[in-house]
């Protein structure tokens, strides 16, 4: 099994499927630099949350088989992944036959490591993993929640379609790697204490990872008796051996020319240091561990790191007034729906997110579709203007450019989702920003 | 993927909590159950002054009452005894449910509420918080085994305790709640709750289904647009009958010693955009009766009113099923009214069309909808609309309210499915010209008006009717009237302060005949020559004597 802390014993007994201990081991064995606290954890968090993803998925591929036991087979193996995800101390925790859930499921692990990460190479992954994680979440707990085999199967084949996006590739870089490549291809994937070394060159000696700007560019290993193990989730893109050593280059080799060429004093640090304890650093060093941020603030903020800025104040304002005479008759005032849908806030943007809107979508509908009884009565400004106080009231940020009067193709690839807000005073409703 | 309708509810575990839940509900309620109506009562429910059971009174749906205390002498005379403050905002577009002295009032947002019929006062209130997808109504509750049923805005069904309000089951129970959601009131019919579910714009296919009251389990379903291999589903092309609509949101009517089920179908999808949807769609804009004497409903027989509606002109009303005087001979039939403005009577036995009354300025009908825009006459919130109509068989005459109202149609030139959202391939119609409204009294016998009378706005009020000649419907501007059932004569009228798009119920406690009438929010009827002035949503009940 995989580790749920890194131990020094712990790599020996480890099944020979899951290669990631024993090559961490061997690293181990020559650590030269004591690790700070928070590098342990960052990759024992994510070797954690790969463990309960992979258990996860696991549960729901038995949920495949044919049904030895009726329905509540199904529920318990339904209910078992959940665990696997949520883990033993979330509310929605229910006990459940043969399950091996722990203290923390694999939300509990990514949501450490996304409150942690921001500048980190893995970042834009790990927030990957972590929302397809919720997602997957929510699958199931529909699953649990139906009566008809079928629904309950599309569920849970929608769950595991999220979990194979969480756990990704560990031949992609980026948001498409998920976990697996955030550990295949960035220093995530360096246990606490190995040796590392920086890419930029070959390395001095062997056990070494090869880091550059935070990229796990190969893994360097002593051919013993010509035989090396390889961390299975490296996939090495190519391996280069000179009879004694192997070294075993990652996806993240082809940003080796850029990454030494760019960023020469985090070469000259990672040469001389050999480990990038500055650039680890600079990612976990601000914040506690467990500081508590709750699932919502980390999934809200996993959104706003690209949160657009569609509109101008000016436009909101003006939409604000074209809103109290145009929709408020069936918006209602505080946009919360009277005969019609609100159109702001927690209930409107978790609709959308649940049905996929994107902005595109919620543009057509008020050019084309509103106001009911008169679509198409205003002018385009107008339009844009009711667009402009909508996202705003939807605590979307305003911006310099103002929010366009006819379509343009990038709205159709920007999500409709929950914005997050820090200041909470600044909130009237749940969710809802009042512009003025 | 084929859907398995009807398959087997696969979780034994909570099939035993909801039995064991029933055997105690049973054991507590035993006082309860000589309070609930029973099947008879259903039968009956048209003939008894007492109670208000069903949205359009009896399973006829013919909204009349014999008694005659309320005259067309004494009308004027009637007061307004009580009224209930609604505490939800939104239109009021569900009838009173009135049994055992209890009045079972539903807000837009599927509140619910249990008042002493008598006075007024609140026995219990139960709160719902739904997401709205598009229009946030609610139609009325179903009371069977001492439970209230009520089918929300996010595709739930629930059952609360008569008594209490207390939930007692939660079933969603449609297919998509993303596109699907409940307006209509729950019909119970022997062991079952009939309830058609809305997704008719919004991209999903109809269908009316029947429900254990025990449990909330769905018995059978019937689909309003044929699957493959069903009679009538050539009449879509290619894939279009996926999302083809034809929801059955209004009512129904049954005929009980024939244990047969009459609807009405929506119209198809996407609305205005037929090009892609060729051929008739069936069973969309047509009057449907069903066999459901078995375990499946078998078709009976269907008249299509629209073949390949291109203008959203569904027959919202519930049908009324009737023994009337048509050209000089007593038949059973079927009236029904579209929003196209038409009043249609068909044979109840064969669907044979008897007749048809425009009841609506009508234009443009047979011209589709363009990029460039076409006018036709009625708009989508015309003609006769989801709260139908009354007959009284005294005079053989059809009360009906209608809509003059015009629209400008685009179409656009593809139709996009977003889920959650309209699927139109166009937008609404913008209004185009004045609107009004008319309340129609149509001689069965003809189809000719014995009279008419003409309103400044939309008319949605429905009608009810009495034995003692008189016809009561409401108005958008929230008046309140009584109109003599002969000569169409005014003789009486309370201003309730805000817009009326419900039916009325009646009913009689301790000798005295109550009238009770829902008023709130204009809703997207909203039209520019209706003042603002609304006093919110509200129950007020009259009588003679209070």
């Amino acid at each position: 099994m995989f580790w749920r802390k890194p131990t020094p014993a712990g790599g020996s007994s480890h099944s020979p499927r899951r290669l990631w201990p024993s090559v961490a081991a061997a690293l181990l064995c020559s650590a030269i630099a004591a690790p700070a606290a928070e590098d342990v954890n960052a990759n024992a968090e994510a070797i954690a949350a790969l463990q309960d993803l992979k258990a996860a998925v696991s549960e729901i591929e038995h949920a495949a088989e044919p049904d030895p036991g009726g329905p509540d087979h199904f529920l318990n193996l339904a209910q078992r992944a959940l665990n696997d995800l949520i883990g033993v101390a979330d509310s929605r925790y229910r006990r459940a036959d043969g399950g091996s859930a722990d203290l923390s499921g694999a939300l509990v692990h990514l949501n450490r490591l996304s409150s942690h990460g921001e500048d980190a190479p893995w970042a834009s992954a790990v927030n990957t993993a972590l929302v397809n994680t919720q997602v997957a979440v929510s699958h199931l707990q529909s699953a649990l929640a139906q009566q008809r085999i079928d629904r309950f199967q599309l569920d849970l084949t929608d769950a595991l379609t999220s979990l194979e996006m969480a756990l990704g590739r560990s031949s992609e870089l980026g948001a498409l790697g998920g976990l697996s490549g955030a550990l295949g291809t960035t220093v995530l994937g360096v246990p606490a204490g190995a040796r590392t070394t920086a890419a930029c060159d070959q390395p001095d000696e062997v056990p070494a990872y090869g880091i550059a700007a935070g990229y796990l560019v190969y893994v360097a290993l002593p051919l013993n008796g010509g035989q090396a193990s390889l961390p299975i989730e490296l996939n090495a893109r190519r391996v280069e051996t000179d009879g004694k050593r192997l070294i075993a280059y990652t996806a993240a080799e082809g940003l080796l020319p850029a990454l030494c060429n760019r960023d020469r004093a985090a070469m000259a640090l990672q040469s001389a240091g050999l480990r990038p304890a500055v650039s680890l650093r600079a990612s976990f060093d601000t914040n506690g561990w467990f500081r508590g941020s709750g699932l919502e603030k980390v999934a809200a903020r996993a959104a706003t790191q690209s949160v657009p800025r569609l509109y101008t104040q000016k436009q909101a304002q003006a939409g604000r007034k074209i809103y109290q005479t145009q929709c408020v008759s069936c918006h209602g005032s505080n946009l919360q729906g009277t005969a019609a849908p609100a159109v702001a806030g927690k209930d409107f943007l978790e609709t959308a997110q649940r049905n996929g809107w994107t902005m595109e979508d919620l543009r057509s509908i008020v050019f084309y579709n509103m106001p009911f009884n008169a679509p198409g009565s205003l002018s385009a400004e107008k339009y844009a203007d009711v667009m402009a106080y909508l996202l705003a009231e939807n605590c979307y940020p305003a911006g310099s450019k103002p929010f366009p009067k006819s379509d343009e193709r990038t709205l159709e690839s920007i999500p409709l989702e929950v914005i997050a807000q820090d200041n909470d005073a600044a909130q009237s409703h749940a969710g809802v920003c009042e512009v003025k | 993927m084929k859907l398995l309708f009807n398959s087997v509810l696969f979780r034994p575990g909570r099939l035993a909590v909801a039995i064991a839940g029933i055997t105690l509900s049973a054991a507590v309620a035993s006082a309860a159950v000589g309070n609930a109506p029973t099947r008879d009562d259903y039968v009956q429910a048209g003939q008894k002054d007492g109670y208000w059971l069903l949205p359009a009174r009896s399973y006829s749906g013919n909204r009349y009452i014999a008694n005659n205390q309320i005259n067309r002498d004494d009308v004027g005379q009637l007061k307004r005894v009580w009224k209930f403050k609604v505490p939800d905002e939104g239109p009021m577009e569900g009838v009173p449910i009135v049994w055992n002295d209890m009045m079972y009032v539903t807000s837009a947002h599927d509140h619910v509420y249990a008042l002493d019929a008598k006075s007024g006062d609140l026995k219990w209130e139960f709160q719902y918080k739904p997401h709205v997808i598009a229009f946030a109504a609610n139609r009325g509750v179903a009371l069977m085994d001492g439970n209230v049923y009520v089918a929300t805005l996010d595709g739930h069904l629930l059952a609360l305790d008569a008594q209490t309000g207390h939930k007692v089951w939660d079933q969603e129970t449609v297919h998509d709640p993303r596109n699907s959601f409940y307006t209509m009131a729950p019909v119970p019919y022997k062991d079952m709750l009939l309830l058609g579910v809305s997704n008719g714009d919004w991209g999903g296919v109809g269908n009316i289904s029947a429900f254990d009251p025990k449990t909330g389990r769905r018995i059978w379903q019937w689909n309003t647009v044929p699957g493959p291999g069903e009679p009538g589903h050539e009449t879509w092309s290619g894939d279009s009958w996926k999302r083809g609509g034809a929801a059955s949101w209004g009512g129904v009517a049954i005929d009980p010693s024939s244990d047969a089920l009459y609807i009405t179908c929506g119209n198809p999808q996407p609305d205005f955009l037929g090009t892609l949807r060729q051929g008739k769609n069936l069973y969309s804009d047509s009057l449907v009766a069903l066999d459901i004497s078995g375990t499946k409903p078998q078709v009976k027989w269907y008249h299509q009113f629209i073949a390949h509606d291109t203008h959203d002109w569904d027959p919202a009303m519930p049908p009324v099923l009737i023994k009337a005087k048509v050209d000089g001979e007593e038949r059973s039939v079927l009236a029904v009214g579209d929003k196209a403005g038409t009043f249609w009577v068909v044979d109840a036995s064969t669907g044979q069309l008897l007749d048809r009354t425009a009841v609506s300025f009508q234009k443009g009908m047979s011209t589709d909808p363009t990029k460039e825009g076409t006018i036709a006459c009625p708009n989508t919130n015309g003609g006769v609309e989801y709260n139908g109509g009354a007959y009284d068989p005294n005079t053989n005459t059809f009360f009906v309210p209608s809509t003059n109202q015009c629209g400008l149609w685009k179409a656009q030139d593809r139709a996009v499915y977003i889920a959650g959202q309209f699927y139109l391939g166009g937008a609404f119609p913008s209004r185009v010209g004045p609107d009004s409204g008319w309340f129609n009294a149509i001689d069965m016998d003809t189809g000719v008006f014995k009279w008419r009378h003409q309103f400044a706005l939309p008319a949605n009020g429905s009608a009810l009717v009495t034995g003692g000649g008189v016809v009561f419907t409401g108005e958008l501007n929230g008046k309140f009237d009584a109109f003599d059932t002969k000569d169409g004569k005014l003789l009486w009228q309370y201003d309730t302060g805000s817009p009326i798009a419900a039916p009325a119920a009646a009913y009689n406690i301790g000798g005295t005949e109550y009238i009770a009438v829902a008023s709130g929010g204009a809703g997207n009827l909203r039209v520019p020559e209706l003042s603002d002035k609304d006093a919110g949503a509200m129950v007020s009940v009259f009588a003679l004597r209070g």
